[in-house]
């Protein structure tokens, strides 16, 4: 079933996109297009298979003991905007 | 001026032999970007003032009787979507344009520390994502042995470089073929090592069940030298894991008669190109004549594979890259009032087409109501062909494919239909589904000029026997320099 406008708009702002009109209509026909090649899996069985997306022995943890990390100011090397010791973001809620 | 040697190998012959020095070959090797990288757009930043320094160091060290390490003073190019602290790293993103790394990924620490010199950082599809090097959002490559073609993606960069002359080997990345497939369309050899094999510490994440980063180099001793130097575990990944023992080099000599290669005959029904068939045949018939068997056998559908890989990878791609908000680093939009606009308008300006089209389709895959229908079905189909490799791969040594259906293909060509970009993968993204290693190589060059490669997967560990494979198939030998490019060195 194809995608409506509709639902690219939705996905878009799950993934915060901000889309163009002209992208918006180009991406439904190009995920129109993947989505029908992807059909394909539906003449593969495979109920009852465990999905396992890697295979050989699990992550192994690590020692719980304390290792130099990133100062304050390597982490901040790349900020486009700080005050001080923080990332600044414009504002999440309004002043009252 | 002195000619760069072709191949690592004869590189560093020649400089214990004391026929090179190392800060004028590093120096020859920058004119040499300088002169030719204008046309072919390999590099999105070169390390030049760096690069000398470490010439003259190394050499200084070299003088003094120390042996700095198996790839002294090699130039190696590096791809621009593994960090290397000090040096920008883009991705070939608008999103990370003017992000400095604060570290260095270990693979490239591993290279310097065997005395490797990176000259600098090779263009790719944006993100990675792409199989022509057209989705930088910088500048596309063009393929060194014909600049109206592309040179693969997305590790077309390294590739271009390679095929060049302008670095003796480089790293790439491969999530679905992106070492191959250039390799492939750039006449070189590329290892697609078994996933964990390499740490990925400093590599900017994609899919990451799928990404490795790989070796591209002239030869399958260059590939090995260099898979030496990267692999291994790594405590900062904790998906790395202990590889096999290092390649020994001198094995890679050793015989092949006897082995035992499976040929999926179904996968050239699938839209191959003519001349790329018959080389893939000859290639079978001189495995023949080196004493190898070759099998026939069945394997997953291609297609299926395909498309397996088109949910998984995008739907890891769309989780990975919700980290390019504006922030903490790169790109942020100017003049925004909210937080929620701040993130909408730095993605959505931030991002190119490819990268866009793939964040929505993995958001697809993974939303309430379509989960199921696309990425837990994806899931399992994985796990199923995966079974099916290593099963068939019990009954012969290794499995022998073609690399790319076609050539390499015009630019432009394929730039407005993702399902025919897609297809350019079509026999390589099994290796990153099963995770088990693959090595691309070449088997000749079309009427028109252009490289041919095939394909070798193999079990688990198999790396050597791999690119033993390779260097017996190949005597050793690199593909002649794209003709251009040999003209302007050596007159």
């Amino acid at each position: 079933m194809p995608l409506s406008p509709e639902a690219i708009r939705h996905l878009a702002w799950l993934a915060r996109l901000e889309l163009r009109p002209d992208e918006a209509s180009r991406l439904q026909r190009d995920l129109d297009g993947i989505l029908e090649y992807v059909r394909v899996l539906e003449g593969v069985a495979a109920e009852g298979v465990a999905a396992e997306a890697t295979s050989g022995p699990a992550t192994p943890l690590r020692e719980d003991e304390v290792t130099p990390g990133v100062s304050p100011e390597a982490a901040l090397a790349n900020a486009p905007e700080r005050v001080g010791e923080f990332f600044a973001v414009p504002p999440v809620v309004e002043r009252t | 001026m002195s000619a760069v040697p072709a191949t690592i190998e004869g590189f560093s012959g020649a400089r214990r032999a004391g026929e090179i020095r190392l800060p004028q070959v590093i120096g020859d090797c920058l004119d040499r970007i300088g002169r030719l990288d204008s046309e072919i757009g390999a590099f999105l930043h070169v390390m030049d003032d760096a690069a000398r320094r470490e010439a003259e160091a190394l050499q200084a060290r070299l003088d003094r009787g120390e042996e700095p390490g198996p790839l002294a003073g090699v130039p190696i190019a590096v791809k621009d979507n593994i960090s290397v602290a000090g040096h920008p790293t883009t991705a070939g993103s608008r999103i990370l344009e003017g992000f400095v790394p604060i570290y260095t990924a270990t693979a490239v620490a591993r290279l310097r520390a065997a005395g490797a010199i990176v000259i600098g950082k090779t263009n790719l599809d944006e993100f990675a994502m792409g199989s022509s090097n057209e989705f930088s959002a910088f500048r596309p490559t063009r393929n060194p042995y014909d600049p109206e073609r592309v040179p693969g993606g997305s590790s077309g960069g390294s590739a271009a470089a390679v095929a060049a002359g302008l670095a003796l080997g480089a790293l790439g990345t491969d999530t679905g073929g992106s070492v191959r497939q250039p390799a492939a369309f750039c006449g070189l050899v590329a290892l697609k090592p078994e996933y964990g094999a390499v740490s990925r510490y400093g590599l900017l994440a994609f899919g990451s069940s799928l990404d490795v980063i790989g070796p591209m180099a002239r030869t399958a001793s260059d590939c090995a030298l260099l898979f030496n130097a990267i692999a291994g575990p790594d405590p900062r990944d904790a998906t790395s894991r202990a590889a096999g023992t290092p390649i020994d080099l001198a094995s890679l000599g050793g015989e092949i008669a006897g082995l035992r290669l499976g040929v999926p005959a179904a996968w050239l029904a699938e839209g191959v190109d003519p001349e790329v068939r018959a080389h893939f045949e000859q290639a079978g018939e001189r495995f023949r004549s080196l004493g190898v068997a070759l099998v026939p056998i069945e394997l997953a559908e291609p297609s299926a594979c395909l498309a397996t890989y088109a949910i998984l990878a995008n739907a890891e791609a769309s989780s990975n890259l919700a980290r390019y908000d504006g922030v903490r680093y790169g790109y942020r939009a100017p003049r925004v009032e909210r937080l929620a606009e701040l993130y909408t308008r730095t993605r959505g300006g931030g991002f190119g087409p490819e990268v866009k089209r793939r964040i929505l389709l993995g958001t697809f895959v993974l939303s309430a109501g379509y989960y199921e229908a696309y990425y837990a079905k994806a899931s399992r189909v994985r796990t199923r062909i995966r079974a099916a490799y290593d099963a068939a791969l019990t009954a012969v040594d290794a499995i022998l494919a073609p690399a790319t259906p076609t050539p390499a293909f015009r630019l432009g060509e394929r730039l407005d239909d993702p399902v025919a970009m897609y297809l350019s993968d079509l026999f390589t993204v099994m290796a990153n589904l099963t995770g088990r290693p693959a090595v691309a190589f070449p088997v000749g060059r079309t009427r028109a000029g252009l490289p041919v490669g095939a394909q070798l997967f193999g079990g688990t560990g198999s790396e050597d026997l791999l690119l033993k494979l390779v260097h017996r198939f190949t005597g050793g030998e690199p593909l002649a320099l794209p003709e251009r490019c040999a003209q302007e060195e050596r007159p």
